[in-house]
């Protein structure tokens, strides 16, 4: 397949991405809140293609409003399931290439290298793993099949990225030796990097399809590949730049994440 | 009691079980029209895949993932068709309402949406742009078959390395050929 776009001015190339992104977002995803209200809103993948063409400054931050849909999601909510076994010391963190015991419970002993926590106030904690739409082939498949139109801008737009919670616990010594731990807040968000691997393509719908317009890219074809070194022309030109996005955090409220738990303060770790 | 509550609720249950029975085996037709074949007619060149497929609940999907020297665990190329009752997969009603506010306006810009976005196939076809991102891309076309009875997505998802030449599949050429080898399957006597 030819790279239609190389040959192009990279103005030109920077319009077409641009009507890329009002192409996406010219459909709106359905966003169910908790209270069962939905709003149509733009997808995630039009707003992050369209800050990384609006970006002048590499690595800077982008943050946006999670919606309800990334908040839902499957595999964030497995990845706070995890987070709040990490926090009670039922199973370890993933530290690096490294598997540790984490949470209240070392800190509750005073091992190294966390700080003695002598459950006389609140303790404060943060960890972040990853989630990942469509992890495997049968998984993208899955998606294109069974997912749906919230799950499929997710995959698009951020694929890969992490979940970081920030939590405050308080513990609480009972007559039975057991530590009580309760959870007094708890907030998420979504954390990645918006950038693009230029030796990779991929194959679209042409936003420009029997468009009459005089900068139209291909008019007469229907689909259009794209190769990713044309967006390193754009981050050449300054007319994009890749940054960190995070979304503003969110309560997780969750009875099953946030219920009391007892912990062991003899165990052996 | 329990055993007459028990006796109820299995009565109650004999009809959706032999609803949905009916739901598989009607939608076990799309057999004979998304085949291996059909499906390698919708690349631009040879293209070595592997084909599968499932029935879950009331859908029925064709799955086909190609074969390619992929470099990195989220490069890929699937194509997902699946067949469903009409009204599962496009909305006729939500359908007609964004059709009928493009054919409304009446410019240049919505003739173009029309022409690009609902394709003359089956009894209505309706293209989704899809999405893009570092994640890859992934678009769809819809379609209801002629008779109204069943709907039809046809789903692409990709990323690939640049040394990796795209196979180029057309889903407006596929889904042309499912209505028509549809409409062909169930005229005929013999096996409608």
């Amino acid at each position: 397949m030819s790279d239609y776009l190389a040959p192009l001015p990279v103005q030109q190339v920077a319009a077409w991405y641009r009507r890329l992104a009002d192409s996406i977002g010219s459909r709106r995803v359905a966003d169910v809140d908790s209270t069962g209200t939905t709003q149509q809103r733009e997808p995630l993948a039009a707003i992050l293609l369209r800050h990384y063409l609006e970006n002048r400054q590499p690595g800077s931050a982008f943050v946006f409003d999670a919606p309800n849909y990334l908040k839902q999601n499957g595999q964030v909510l497995t990845q706070l399931q995890y987070q709040r076994a990490v926090f009670l010391t039922e199973q370890q963190a993933r530290v690096g290439n490294r598997q540790i015991w984490a949470g209240v419970l070392p800190r509750i002993q005073g091992r190294s290298p966390f700080t003695r926590w002598d459950l006389t106030g609140p303790l404060q904690m943060n960890y972040e793993s990853l989630a990942e739409i469509g992890g495997t082939m049968i998984e993208i498949a899955r998606i294109q099949y069974r997912g749906t139109d919230q799950e499929r801008d997710l995959f698009s737009a951020l694929r890969g990225f992490q979940v970081h919670s920030d939590v405050v616990v308080t513990g609480q010594r009972l007559p039975t030796g057991m530590v009580r731990i309760a959870i007094q807040s708890w907030t998420a968000s979504a954390r990645d990097t918006y950038d693009f691997d230029f030796s990779e393509h991929l194959t679209l719908p042409n936003p420009d399809f029997h468009s009459t317009a005089a900068d139209a890219v291909r008019p007469q074809d229907e689909s259009l590949t794209v190769y990713h070194s044309n967006a390193q022309r754009l981050e050449q030109a300054h007319l994009a730049a890749p940054y960190t996005l995070a979304s503003r955090g969110w309560s997780v409220t969750d009875a099953r994440l946030t219920s009391p738990a007892q912990v062991d303060p003899r165990r052996t770790l | 009691m329990a055993m007459w509550g028990s006796l109820v609720i299995t009565l109650c249950s004999v009809p959706c079980v032999l609803a949905q029975n009916s739901v598989n085996t009607k939608l076990a037709l799309f057999d004979k029209v998304v085949t291996k074949s059909l499906i390698a007619q919708g690349f631009s060149g040879p293209q070595a895949f592997h084909f599968r497929r499932s029935q879950e609940a009331d859908r029925r999907t064709y799955e086909s993932i190609c074969v390619l020297p992929l470099s990195k665990a989220d490069q890929h190329y699937v194509i997902a068709i699946t067949a469903a009752p009409s009204g599962k997969l496009l909305d006729a009603a939500e359908y007609e309402k964004r059709r009928g506010a493009f054919l409304a306006s009446d410019t240049e810009e919505s003739r173009r949406v029309l022409d690009r976005d609902f394709p003359n196939i089956g009894l209505r076809a309706l293209r989704h742009q899809g999405s893009f991102g570092p994640g890859g891309a992934s678009y769809s076309l819809l379609l209801t078959t002629s008779d109204g009875r069943f709907d039809i997505r046809i789903a692409v998802s990709n990323l690939l390395s640049g040394t990796i030449p795209d196979p180029g599949f057309d889903s407006t050429k596929i889904a042309r050929l499912i209505a028509c080898r549809y409409d062909g399957v169930t005229r005929s006597p013999v096996l409608k």
